[in-house]
């Protein structure tokens, strides 16, 4: 049944209790039956709950069961509720930085609501558009390392397979700043500089937003001065700014300029 | 009964579990390696990495990109030219329950260069403190212990299974219909000839050089026979003259 929704309980395991998908006594009816036998989450058939684990575990609401949104106070789904800082609709806003100078979509460029730190004078973000740093720079977490690799760089193997800092980057992007696959680069932003080894691939392609080429370059945050000769933590580059409820750091895009160097001391 | 691996590439993810993996169980020592502009490393085989996970990505003339993984090993061959290549009988045996061709400590007195260019695959590495020739072994020491080998164990894609070479022949055979489906160049590599079978979804030069016996798109390729009489030496050196 689970198979149909492209859903396998056995492959690894999801918090909570294995459950698959939250809040799923949603996709049925007061009895149990699913609105959509097609694409069943859940189901109540002779007595009991058949396909992903159940919330609660509570019955069909027919029998007594509470609304599906269990974590809410009042059981249903929201749009907007109490203690959101931001909604009630999506909208696209901008990064904090971002090489656009107007938001196509809205008169708002990035969000009202993000918090921001303003502790030192690393914090500091380039104004919209900033000739100085054209280049968009998303980071990114790797199979061989857990998260900031903090740990799994005193892994022999593991650091084997991914020894050092790199910067991917397009054959354009790499042709017009004349750097080769493999060369040490120079990755600068508004708030600091990491080095990283130059790796060029097919598998990013330069933007056109607004009639505009932005290049695109991508970074793993699994470095640091830890383990030395690895490379440094591309958080010194990234920006302090985070989303308005949680402050999840916003560390998928900032804005940076990069160089070829001929040596570098952190690789 | 001999048994079989099939590698089903289509579903590799190149998170090498497999690579770490066997080099753990091997307790294989680290390798100092530097990064280089690609996420294979290290760069090649060598006498501790006898599992490699070969990276390569191409852009289609359509601009659609593909992005390749194969987790290079030995094959251990049904009819091994490295066996046949050997001067001394017991340094490489082949054993009779698996098929697992395995070197023995007695490759330190064979000749790693002939041995080397006796196999279509590339993979025997000379251990330098050693002087063994050392290649996978399919985990004969976890096989006889009824264990899966560490990288079919290490596959959280599901993207190898080992099992009686008969079974695994029409698993590989099921799962090419499938492939074929999207891709129609998908193949079974030299699937008569070898024990571990991969299946790819692209030519298998696209995947790695010598992903099969006769990767090279020229035509007149070696047949088997030409092989195991040695007529490879001469041209794989060659070739490495021409790549320098």
């Amino acid at each position: 049944m689970q198979a149909k929704i492209h859903l396998y309980p056995k492959f690894a395991w999801a918090w909570p209790v294995n459950r698959r998908i939250l809040y799923n006594r949603a996709g049925v009816d007061l009895n149990g039956t699913p609105y959509n036998p097609a694409k069943a989450v859940i189901a109540w058939q002779d007595g009991k709950w058949v396909g992903d684990v159940p919330d609660g575990p509570a019955k069909p609401m027919a029998q007594g069961g509470p609304y599906p949104f269990i974590m809410q106070t009042e059981g249903h789904g929201q749009l907007y509720g109490p203690g959101r800082e931001d909604g009630p609709m999506p909208e696209h806003y901008e990064p904090a930085e971002t090489p656009l100078t107007k938001n196509p979509f809205s008169s708002q460029m990035s969000n009202p609501c993000m918090k921001t730190v303003h502790a030192s004078e690393y914090d500091v973000l380039c104004k919209n558009g900033d000739p100085k740093y054209p280049i968009v720079l998303t980071t990114y977490c790797m199979t061989e390392h857990w998260c900031s690799g903090s740990e799994t760089r005193n892994g022999p193997a593991l650091l084997e397979a991914e020894p050092q800092q790199y910067v991917e980057l397009s054959h354009e992007l790499a042709k017009e700043k004349g750097i080769k696959n493999g060369d040490f680069v120079l990755v600068e932003s508004l708030r600091g500089k990491c080095e990283a080894v130059a790796m060029v691939t097919v598998r990013i392609k330069p933007f056109t937003v607004m009639g505009k080429t932005v290049h695109l370059v991508g970074m793993p945050f699994a470095f640091g001065w830890t383990k030395p000769k690895c490379g440094d933590a591309v958080n010194r580059l990234t920006t302090s700014v985070g989303d308005p409820n949680t402050t999840i750091p916003e560390y998928k895009a900032c804005l940076v300029n990069l160089k070829k160097i001929a040596k570098a001391t952190e690789l | 009964m001999p048994k079989a691996i099939l590698i089903d590439t289509t579903k590799c993810t190149a998170c090498r579990g497999c690579q770490v993996g066997c080099k753990e169980w091997k307790n294989y020592p680290p390798v100092a390696t530097k990064q280089r502009g690609t996420h294979q490393n290290p760069p090649d085989l060598g006498p501790y990495n006898v599992k490699l996970v070969r990276f390569s990505e191409h852009m289609e003339s359509d601009g659609t990109v593909k992005w390749y993984f194969f987790p290079d090993a030995c094959r251990h061959c049904l009819d091994a030219p490295c066996k046949s290549g050997a001067s001394l009988e017991d340094s490489i045996i082949q054993d009779k329950e698996t098929g697992a061709v395995i070197y023995t400590e007695k490759t330190a007195k064979e000749n790693f260069e002939a041995i080397k260019s006796s196999c279509p695959y590339d993979i025997p590495r000379l251990d330098p403190k050693t002087k063994r020739i050392v290649k996978c072994d399919m985990c004969i020491d976890r096989v006889r212990a009824n264990l899966l080998p560490m990288c079919v164990k290490s596959c959280a894609m599901g993207a190898m299974t080992f099992g009686e070479r008969s079974d695994i022949l029409k698993l590989a055979a099921t799962r090419l219909v499938a492939v074929q489906k999207n891709n129609p160049k998908a193949q079974l590599c030299d699937m008569e000839n070898v024990s571990i079978i991969y299946l790819v979804a692209d030519a298998p030069g696209k995947y790695h050089k010598y992903a099969v016996a006769d990767a090279s798109d020229s035509p007149g390729y070696m047949t088997r026979k030409e092989m195991l009489a040695g007529v490879f030496a001469p041209l794989r050196k060659a070739t490495k003259q021409l790549q320098g």
